[in-house]
């Protein structure tokens, strides 16, 4: 399994990409996920992070969504995780919009 | 002394089975709280966090006959019959925490308790706390924050705003003013225990010198207390904030009872007519822990003290 | 709360057995020639439109034979009353009104019970008559547990004074049907204006329904949008964006109000439109109270309670930020029980994605503050993310007060405005 992907409960997914985790030497998001994180839902396995529950147990709201996996991979770890949260009926609104939101703007 | 809770006081929880109230049993037991029973229909005999539950509150009541508080974490459409239940029960105060209990619901309530000897806190409560002492509902959250946030001393605080009550207990603090007891009455329009009868519970307390409060716009619950200080009905120190000067009319600004309708309820009216009652009102939310310390040491120093 | 439109509160009306006028719903020109055969004439034509003002604005008009009633329908049809577009009239027989009244039930703080009130000047909005004759308005509370009995009516309607007996027979009769529609339909305001009096009795010539949003569960039969929580207008597509936060999710919520649309207000008013989120209600309210004084006005309200999971602040700053009219960004707790270090990772996400040229760091002004429950945490965290250092952002820890945190913004905004020439 080269992918750990599950969905969370508030609609969006989790994607780990664990050929990156094989050398990360941190596992920061485990280490997170089971101390400030508190569904816990992260551990160790053969080295890489596995889950703790069945994906129908996380997406019921076993994970509590802090976000804070991908963040600390981000900081300590390999850059290996990514959270999308999608918001279709905002997607809709920004491509009726006329002017454009400021972050847009100057950059 | 306190008001309404104090270490002596039991409390059972209803809808204790469910999400949010599991985490506050925890948490207000964590605090000292003595939770001793629950109730959810269909789940008697189990336990939360220890404590046992029954399957309607006379049971409970029938096995633990020291409860006076009810903290109601049931969803908001059951809100009724659960405070419906906790009165004929004979409790004597009940916490009603859901948000957004249909208005007639809770003139329903209000009037089912009129009369009796239960008084009914919310809805939309965060609880109350009687620092030191004991803890309901979901105001404090951990218990060393609630240790932090609330200490003991001689202010009453009474807020309109949940999050508000904790903000105002702070910044008391931090002019080393601690608190009898603080309450979050709810925002909604139409709320069990008013501005008045929190006041009056107040005047009635000996150890509460002063008491601390934030209002907001919005209905009548400022204007009506400030006729009831005219009166003589509190004759304490009260300082006090109203937020929400530049509410326009028509909007609502989160809490239901926060909008101003029809040319009422304006933030400016509000802190004028608290003002004219008497009340040391501030312009910043912020300053009022200074002003309080001041007050309360002009009314000391009358007193001779 | 949710207003209804005069038909929709007309047909409960009629459901409860109060007379209205025989009318038809109507949204083009060919249908209106089959309701003159079924109405005769005069008619009134009414443009269905939320306004309180309808009538002053144009909104009505009068025909007294067919082609005057085409007239009428092409010229409301598509015209604009305070910002909302007609698309339905209501075509209604015209009554020979003797004499005008005003009644209504609603939900009195005072007293926390519902109240019937009545008053001789119908036609007037209630407000304007208790100014200019106070004397002609009677109230009566009613106790919710007993429902409004006849005699209560007819006691309430006794004070009038210039009833006859007949009168008050009837008006008894609609005010008791009247607090029937009140308490089936969870309204907050049922309110006639004007009930007329015409030769076979009471009739009610407007209807007014507003119903308790909170009640929406259960009034299934009503087919409205409860969505909206703004007043007299529809939910915004970012309104019902932010509205499907809460959809699958209720580990805390979200409540996201836009209170100027396009931020005509604020420019009217010579103040500069930011976007808020705050942690609580009371704090979105105590932090417009310091920010406006010095010009700046929030075109949207905020309030994030509950301890919302961190894909909830997330989602819900994106949503803030697509506001483009917004020249400033604030996000303020209270003294919070909530686990603030949540809020910040959300915000940290979507700063990140919305400004990815500059890791994160805004190119507008602004502020974040975290007081409560794992504030330091939460402040660490936009340090190590190195979105503290970007020029145009303060993160604030628990000693700042509502007031400091409206200057500190005041500054950055005048330092962004005169180094950068703003947007």
């Amino acid at each position: 399994m080269e992918v750990l992907e599950f969905e969370i409960r508030s609609g969006g997914t989790i994607r780990i990409d664990l050929e990156k985790c094989e050398t990360c030497e941190t596992k920061a998001c485990v280490k997170h996920c089971n101390t400030q994180g508190m569904g816990q839902i992260l551990e160790l396995k053969d080295g890489v992070p596995a889950l703790k529950y069945t994906p129908e147990e996380v997406k019921r709201g076993a994970c509590t969504e802090d976000l804070g996996c991908e963040l600390e991979c981000e900081l300590r770890g390999n850059h290996a995780i990514v959270i999308t949260l999608p918001l279709p009926e905002l997607d809709e609104y920004l491509r009726d919009l006329s002017e454009k939101p400021t972050y847009l703007r100057g950059q | 002394m306190a008001i309404l809770i104090d270490e002596s006081t039991a409390v059972m929880v209803q809808g204790i089975t469910g999400r949010e109230a599991q985490v506050r049993v925890r948490l207000m037991k964590e605090y000292g709280t003595s939770v001793v029973a629950g109730v959810t229909p269909g789940r008697g005999g189990m336990t939360v966090e220890g404590v046992p539950v029954y399957n309607t509150v006379k049971e409970a009541v029938e096995n633990h006959p020291g409860v006076t508080v009810s903290a109601i974490f049931v969803p908001a459409r059951a809100a009724k019959v659960a405070a419906f239940e906790a009165i004929d029960a004979g409790l004597g105060l009940i916490t009603l925490h859901p948000e957004r209990v249909p208005q007639q619901d809770m003139l329903e309530v209000i009037s089912h308790a009129r009369g009796g000897d239960t008084r009914v806190i919310g809805p939309n409560t965060i609880g109350l706390v009687s620092p030191g002492k004991s803890l309901v509902g979901m105001i404090g959250a951990r218990a060393d924050l609630a240790r932090e946030f609330f200490k003991p001393g001689p202010v009453g605080v009474v807020s309109r705003s949940g999050g508000n009550t904790t903000t105002l207990c702070y910044y008391l603090n931090r002019v080393g003013l601690g608190q009898t007891t603080a309450i979050g009455i709810g925002g909604d329009a139409f709320v069990g225990t008013t501005l008045i009868d929190v006041l009056t519970l107040f005047e009635e307390d000996s150890e509460t010198e002063m008491v601390a409060f934030f209002g907001e716009v919005g209905t009548s619950v400022e204007e009506d207390a400030s006729e009831f200080i005219k009166q003589g009905g509190f004759t304490k120190p009260l300082v006090g904030y109203v937020s929400g000067r530049y509410a326009r009319p028509g909007v609502r600004f989160g809490h239901a009872g926060a909008m101003v309708s029809r040319g009422l309820g304006t933030a400016q009216g509000k802190a004028a007519a608290l003002r004219e009652a008497g009340a040391n009102m501030v312009d910043h939310f912020g300053d009022i822990g200074e002003v309080a310390k001041k007050v309360l040491a002009a009314e000391r120093a009358s007193r001779g003290q | 709360m949710a207003r209804l439109l005069e038909h929709q509160g007309k047909a409960l009306f009629k459901q409860k057995g109060i007379p209205i006028p025989e009318g038809r719903l109507v949204g083009s020109v060919a249908e209106a020639r089959t309701v003159a055969d079924e109405l005769g004439f005069p008619v009134a034509i009414k443009a269905q439109v939320l306004s309180g003002r309808r009538g002053k604005a144009g909104g009505i008009l009068f025909a007294d034979d067919e082609d005057s009633l085409l007239k009428g329908i092409k010229e409301l049809l598509g015209k604009e009353i305070q910002g909302s577009a007609v698309d339905r009239l209501l075509v209604e027989e015209k009554e020979e009104v003797q004499r005008e009244w005003y009644m209504a039930v609603t939900a009195d703080p005072s007293t926390r019970q519902p109240v019937g009130i009545f008053s001789s000047r119908g036609g007037v909005d209630i407000e304007q008559t208790a100014e200019s004759e106070p004397a002609s308005i009677v109230t009566a509370p009613i106790d919710i547990s007993e429902g409004l009995h006849h005699y209560d009516a007819m006691d309430l309607l006794r004070q009038v004074g210039d009833l006859d007996s007949r009168q008050m027979l009837v008006l008894a009769n609609v005010f008791t049907r009247l607090y029937q529609v009140y308490r089936e339909y969870d309204c907050k305001l049922a309110e006639i204006n004007p009930l007329a009096l015409v030769e076979q009795g009471a009739i009610a010539l407007d209807a007014r329904v507003d119903i308790d949003d909170d009640a929406a569960s259960r009034q299934t039969t009503l087919d409205i949008d409860f969505a909206e929580e703004a007043g007299d207008r529809a939910a915004t597509l970012l309104e019902i964006a932010a509205a499907t936060i809460d959809e699958h999710d209720h580990r805390g919520t979200v409540h996201f109000v836009q209170t100027d649309l396009d931020a005509s207000y604020a420019r009217g008013s010579g103040m500069v439109p930011v976007g808020l989120d705050a942690i609580g209600a009371g704090t979105g309210l105590t932090i417009m109270d310091e920010l406006v004084p010095l010009g700046y006005y929030p075109i949207n309200f905020c309030d994030t309670s509950g301890n919302p999971v961190g894909s909830k602040f997330y989602r819900i700053t994106k949503v803030i930020l697509a506001q483009p009219q917004i020249e400033g960004y604030l996000f303020v707790s209270c003294v919070s029980s909530q686990q603030l270090d949540n809020a910040a990772r959300g915000v940290i996400k979507a700063f990140k994605e919305l400004y990815p040229g500059t890791a994160g760091q805004p190119n507008i002004p602004c502020i974040v503050l975290f007081r409560g429950g794992w504030d330091d945490v939460a402040v660490d965290l936009f340090r190590e993310h190195g979105i503290s250092e970007g020029r145009w952002i303060k993160v604030l820890g628990r000693d700042t007060m509502e007031r400091e945190l409206a200057e500190i913004f005041d500054s950055l905004y005048r330092d962004w405005k005169r180094e950068t020439g703003g947007l």
